[in-house]
């Protein structure tokens, strides 16, 4: 399993979750990413859509005011 | 970047001074609907409204872009179902709000045309590259995302612009009056045919969901 971060912040939607589909697109089932946005409305787009993709996740938490972390794990 | 737990020491901290922004703008919000209840009791109900209307806005993430946007990009359908939802209930409540007699000046006109088609398309696409539309807009710049005030500005020009050019495009013929549907046809009719089709709309996201 490896471990893999992504850094969006600064980005506005819908390019925190175009990035997260591209990264997630490289990992192996199994690897974790670790997403940081400073955009609400994005973590709630990352949530939907790894949902309906069927990818784990494990961690979402507002680390600062504003600033968000959510860890996703690919599944298939 | 570190986001371990190491982080949250200075969470409290800050949580603290966001609960003071949060009374002093609350103070200032209430002053201000006091300030306009003196004027006229209408703008203050206005106001308060206004501002309610953007905290369910903002704690409910509903956002117009990504409606039109996610179904495209990511096949998401949640948010536009989510609209359709929404016009299907304004369409209602307009109906019984006409029809209880407590909307006075009803039917509006508005002038439409090929004109109001490439204003959309302007619209869209300003709202697609700015990631939100009008109020959802002013959600984030409340959030603290400073570069919506550029998307304020840009809002507040093109309006101008709009407004500016508004008789060279009735000269053009890209604006013409169109009736409302009510008074076409009646609320009956108008009622079938717009509940009718969003009610299908929703039907086919609905299926478009499932299916995934």
């Amino acid at each position: 399993m490896v471990r893999y971060t992504l850094d969006a912040i600064g980005e506005i939607c819908p390019v925190p979750l175009l990035l997260v589909h591209r990264k997630m697109a490289e990992l192996l089932p199994g690897d974790e990413l670790l997403v940081t946005t400073d955009f609400s409305r994005a973590v709630r787009n990352i949530l939907d859509w790894a949902a309906r993709e069927g990818h784990d996740i494990l961690i979402v938490d507002e680390v600062e005011p504003g600033l968000w972390s959510v860890t996703l794990r690919k599944i298939r | 970047m570190s986001l371990s737990g190491g982080n949250r020491g200075n969470l409290a901290g800050r949580k603290d001074g966001q609960a003071g922004c949060f009374f002093l703008a609350l103070a200032v919000a209430v002053f201000l609907a006091v300030v306009l209840a003196h004027f006229r009791l209408e703008w203050a109900a206005v106001w308060i409204f206004g501002l309610l209307v953007g905290f369910v806005l903002h704690r409910s993430q509903v956002c117009f872009a990504a409606s039109f946007r996610d179904c495209f990009l990511f096949h998401d359908y949640a948010m536009v179902q989510a609209l359709v939802t929404l016009l299907l209930t304004v369409s209602l409540g307009f109906a019984v709000l006409d029809l209880t007699g407590l909307l006075p000046d009803f039917p509006y006109y508005w002038r439409s045309g090929p004109a109001t088609v490439l204003g959309g398309f302007l619209f869209g696409l300003g709202m697609v590259l700015a990631g939100a539309c009008a109020c959802t807009s002013l959600v984030r710049l409340g959030e603290g995302f400073l570069l919506y005030l550029l998307v304020g500005a840009g809002l507040a020009g093109g309006t101008l612009l709009g407004a500016y050019t508004y008789p060279l495009w009735l000269r053009l013929g890209g604006l013409s009056s169109l009736k409302p549907l009510p008074v076409a046809m009646g609320w009956p009719a108008a009622l079938a045919l717009q509940v009718g089709g969003l009610a299908g709309a929703w039907w086919l996201l609905r299926l478009a969901r499932r299916r995934g």
